[in-house]
C-alpha cells in the first residue's frame, strides 16, 4: 500500500510542476514547500486524492509538515500517517 | 538535517509588534501591547491550564525566516462546561500567513490542532480559504447553516438614513435626515421590522461598570450552566477579564438585568466605529439570561442597547444568532436578518466523553458562539473578511481565519 502511496504523490507532484511550469525536474531531493509546489490548499488536495484512491483514512495529526524539505520528506511523512 | 527556511515557534510577548505589522498589511484591527497582553497573556483560561498542565502554553505560534515573521495563529484557551463538568477547549484568532509563503501555513494549524492539554478545538470564523484545512484536520462544521445569520434592529432611524447618504456620497442630502427618519420608521413598521418592543419584565435594567462584576455573576453562572449544553464559562473571574479589554473597554457597555436586586441576565456590547462610516453599529458581544427568569428579560436588555445605540449616534444593534430560547426570543423582537457568508464554525472533539454528550445533546448551543464573540473580535472579523474578500479578488488572499471567541 506504501507503494501506491508513493505512485500518487508522484503522480501528483508531476502535474503540479506542469501547472506551474516549473522547468526543474521532480526528484526524490526536489523542494516541496520553499520551492512552492506545494501550498496548503495542494496539500489538502493531495491527501484527499490518497484518501479516495486507497480507501484509506488519514491521521492527519502524526502529519508533520515542520518535517519537510523534500520530495522525499513528504513521502515519508505521508506513508507514516496512512501506515497507522 | 532539515533546513527548512521557515520555522514555526510559539508567540512570545517581543513578537506582538511584528505580529501586528503583519495584521496591518490585511487591514485588521491594530491592539495596543496592552490589548495583546490582555488577550493572549493574561487569559486566564490559558494561565489556569498553563498551571495545570505544568508546562507553558502557547498564546499563539508565528512563522518565521530570516527575513521576518510570515504568518501567525493567535491560540485562546477557554473553559466550557457540560454537564457541569468542566471542558478546555481552544479557539483560534488572526491566522494570516503572507501569501509567498503559504506553503507553510498548514504548520500553524498543525500546532493549533496538536496542542496539548485541550479536548476540543474550535473556530466559528473559518473562512474560504481555511476550510479545507480544518476538514484536513476532521474537524466538523455545524449543521445548523443559520449560524452565518446575524439579527439587527435599527436603533436610530435618522442615523441609518444619514449613515446610508453618507455611504452613497450623497452628504448634500444629510440635513434631510431628520425629515424623513419617520418616513423610515414607518416603512420598517410595514415590512415588519419594526423596533423592538419597550416590554416589562417587572424589574429593572442598569448600566454597569467593571467593578460591578461581583458575585452575583458568579451566582448566575451557577445556574445556567446547570441548563443542557456546552457553555463558555462565564464565572465572575472571567467576565472581569472579557469585560477589560484595554483597547475597547471605552467602546463598551455592560447592561444587567435585576428582579428584586437579583441579577437574571446581562449583555457585554460594543460601539463599532470604523473611518468613514464604513461600519458603524453597536454590536452584541455576549448575552446571558437566567432560564428560570421572564421570557422579556432579553427583549428588555436589547432594547435598551438599542437606546444606548441611538444616544452614540449609531444607527443600528447587531446581534449574532444564538441558539436556544434566548435566541427564540430575540428572533421574535423582529430582527432583520443579516447573511454572512464568508464565515463559519469547525470542531474537532478530541475527547470521547464530550463526543458523546454533544451527540446526546443540543449539537452546538449559542455559548461557543459566544466564545468568538467573547473577545470583541466577532466585531472583527466581519470587516476581516470584508477586506479579504477583496484581497482574494485581486490575487493578494493570505491564507487566514478571521476570528473571533473569539
Amino acid at each position: 500500500m506504501t507503494s501506491q502511496v508513493e505512485l500518487i504523490v508522484e503522480k501528483f507532484l508531476t502535474k503540479r510542476v506542469e501547472e506551474l511550469g516549473l522547468s526543474a525536474p521532480l526528484t526524490p531531493s526536489t523542494a516541496v514547500l520553499d520551492a512552492g509546489l506545494l501550498d496548503s490548499l495542494a496539500l489538502v488536495d493531495l491527501i484527499t486524492e490518497i484518501e479516495k484512491t486507497t480507501g484509506l483514512e488519514a491521521d492527519i495529526l502524526l502529519f508533520d509538515p515542520s518535517e519537510i524539505t523534500t520530495v522525499e520528506d513528504l513521502i515519508h511523512q505521508l506513508k507514516q500517517v496512512f501506515a497507522s | 538535517m532539515k533546513t527548512n527556511a521557515v520555522t514555526l515557534r510559539p508567540t512570545t510577548r517581543e513578537d506582538y509588534p511584528k505580529v501586528q505589522v503583519l495584521l496591518a498589511e490585511v487591514g485588521w484591527p491594530v491592539r495596543s501591547q496592552e490589548g495583546w497582553d490582555w488577550a493572549f497573556e493574561n487569559n486566564p483560561d490559558r494561565v489556569a491550564l498553563e498551571c495545570e498542565l505544568g508546562v507553558p502554553v502557547a498564546s499563539g505560534w508565528v512563522l518565521e525566516s530570516d527575513e521576518g515573521i510570515h504568518g501567525y495563529l493567535g491560540n485562546l484557551p477557554q473553559s466550557f462546561s457540560i454537564d457541569n463538568t468542566r471542558v478546555v477547549g481552544a479557539t483560534c484568532t488572526s491566522y494570516l500567513v503572507q501569501k509567498k509563503w503559504r506553503a507553510h501555513s498548514v504548520k500553524l494549524m498543525r500546532a493549533f490542532f496538536t496542542q496539548p492539554g485541550v479536548q476540543m478545538v474550535y473556530s466559528t470564523t473559518a473562512n474560504a480559504n481555511s476550510v479545507p484545512l480544518y476538514k484536513l484536520y476532521k474537524a466538523e462544521t455545524l449543521a445548523d447553516p443559520k449560524v452565518t445569520q446575524s439579527l439587527l434592529w435599527v436603533a436610530s432611524d435618522r442615523s441609518f438614513i444619514e449613515f446610508a447618504l453618507r455611504r452613497k456620497g450623497l452628504t448634500a442630502f444629510l440635513p434631510f435626515g431628520k425629515l424623513l427618519a419617520p418616513v423610515l420608521h414607518s416603512l420598517r413598521t410595514l415590512v415588519g421590522y419594526a423596533s423592538l418592543p419597550a416590554l416589562a419584565f417587572g424589574g429593572t435594567i442598569r448600566q454597569l461598570q467593571a467593578s460591578d462584576v461581583g458575585d452575583a455573576f458568579d451566582d448566575l453562572w451557577q445556574t445556567v450552566k446547570e441548563q443542557p449544553g456546552l457553555w463558555l464559562a462565564r464565572n465572575k473571574e472571567l467576565v472581569q477579564w472579557r469585560y477589560s479589554n484595554p483597547d475597547t473597554l471605552e467602546d463598551m457597555v455592560l447592561l444587567g438585568a435585576f428582579e428584586r436586586e437579583i441579577l437574571v441576565g446581562y449583555l457585554i456590547a460594543k460601539a463599532d466605529r470604523k473611518p468613514n462610516d464604513k461600519v458603524s453599529r453597536v454590536y452584541l458581544l455576549d448575552m446571558v439570561v437566567n432560564p428560570n427568569a421572564s421570557q422579556n428579560v432579553a427583549p428588555c436588555l436589547m432594547h435598551k442597547l438599542c437606546g444606548w445605540a441611538k444616544a452614540q449616534d449609531l444607527p443600528w444593534v447587531e446581534a449574532p444568532r444564538f441558539g436556544g430560547t434566548l435566541g427564540e426570543q430575540l428572533r421574535n423582537c423582529q430582527p432583520h436578518v443579516r447573511q454572512l457568508a464568508l464565515t463559519s464554525h469547525y470542531l474537532r472533539v478530541f475527547d470521547k466523553a464530550v463526543q458523546e454528550k454533544l451527540q446526546n445533546g443540543p449539537a452546538w448551543p449559542c455559548s461557543a458562539v459566544d466564545g468568538d464573540a467573547w473577545l470583541g473580535m466577532t466585531d472583527h472579523t466581519v470587516r476581516s473578511n470584508r477586506i479579504q474578500w477583496k484581497a482574494t479578488t485581486s490575487n493578494l488572499a493570505p491564507t487566514h481565519i478571521g476570528n473571533q471567541i473569539k
